[in-house]
């Protein structure tokens, strides 16, 4: 059989082959003949040591499909074993990412606590100073009439008093802004994203 | 001797011979048939199995006016080199014990 007559019959029998396939396996039946015209071989002799063309096809085609199958399973396991690693970390990682959770979990309530703690104390430390200092400055008044002496100390208590809330009201105001504004952050971030 | 198992000695070899540089079908035939019998069109497969694993790369380049494949052994390939080599150690010791006890009994 020639070359050319060859590769017609494998080309017939690779009916069915996907284009790119059949052309590789022209391609190489084509190259092993001609490598061995090229080393001596008459071209009879170099196609008749292939075998029948008919066997090639369907062999090819055997290996094809087999190939595939095997493609397939390889995907089918790494698609399995992504599913399934998440769980085993779980497993095996527990006592780790546990502790750490509880731990996630304990700081964020102490934050909490404490930033919500200290924000109502910086307001009421603000509420009773500036109460207290109308207060003494206000009874001052009367206290003026009833002894001197007293009414001049409670108006000196309660200006000193009235200057100091004036005076830390900037501060106080702004860690009180801070603190409210931190937390309410903080629990937005929890509650929409997670801890 | 089993096909598969031949298959796989077959697979090892083309690899083995790939190491001493670029070969094509042709010379790999040549070179393999003295130790294990390879025909044409069972080397096509196994060289598609081989690209596909990515134990082998192929290039294409002109001589004497027309197209030839070479193929070139990967780090995978020399890897399946080493793997097979390290099984062979384990197989040659049962294949010993065996030897022995079938001779003795």
């Amino acid at each position: 059989m020639t070359k050319k007559k060859f590769l017609k019959k494998l080309e017939r029998n690779l009916r069915g082959t996907e284009k790119n396939e059949k052309r590789r396996i022209m391609q190489y039946y084509e190259e092993m003949i001609d490598d061995s015209t090229e080393d001596g071989k008459n071209e009879e002799d170099a196609v008749a040591i292939l075998g029948a063309p008919e066997e090639i096809a369907e062999r090819e085609m055997n290996e094809i499909a087999e190939r595939e199958n095997d493609e397939k399973n390889a995907g089918k396991k790494t698609k399995t074993s992504q599913k399934g690693m998440p769980l085993w970390l779980i497993i095996v990682g527990s006592p780790l990412w546990f502790t750490l959770f509880i731990l996630a979990v304990t700081l964020f309530i102490v934050i909490i606590v404490f930033g919500g703690a200290l924000y109502l104390t910086c307001g009421a430390l603000e509420l009773i100073l500036a109460v207290t200092g109308i207060a003494c400055t206000i009874a001052s008044f009367p206290l003026f009439f009833m002894n001197f002496p007293t009414g001049l100390f409670s108006l000196g208590i309660g200006a000193t008093i009235c200057g100091l809330t004036i005076l830390i009201f900037p501060v106080l105001f702004t860690l009180t802004k801070s603190l409210g504004a931190g937390i309410g952050s903080l629990w937005r971030k929890a509650f929409k994203k997670g801890v | 001797m089993d096909i598969q198992l031949k298959r796989g000695y077959i697979e090892i070899c083309v690899l083995a011979a790939m190491l001493r540089g670029e070969t094509y079908g042709y010379k790999l035939i040549k070179d393999v048939t003295p130790y294990i019998d390879v025909s044409e069109s069972t080397l096509y497969p196994i060289l598609r199995r081989l690209e596909a694993a990515g134990n082998v790369t192929v290039r294409s380049a002109e001589h004497n006016g027309r197209l030839r494949k070479y193929y070139s052994i990967t780090a995978e390939g020399k890897h399946k080199i080493k793997d097979f080599l390290k099984d062979w150690e384990e197989i040659r010791k049962v294949c010993d014990y065996i030897k022995e006890t079938y001779e003795n009994d």
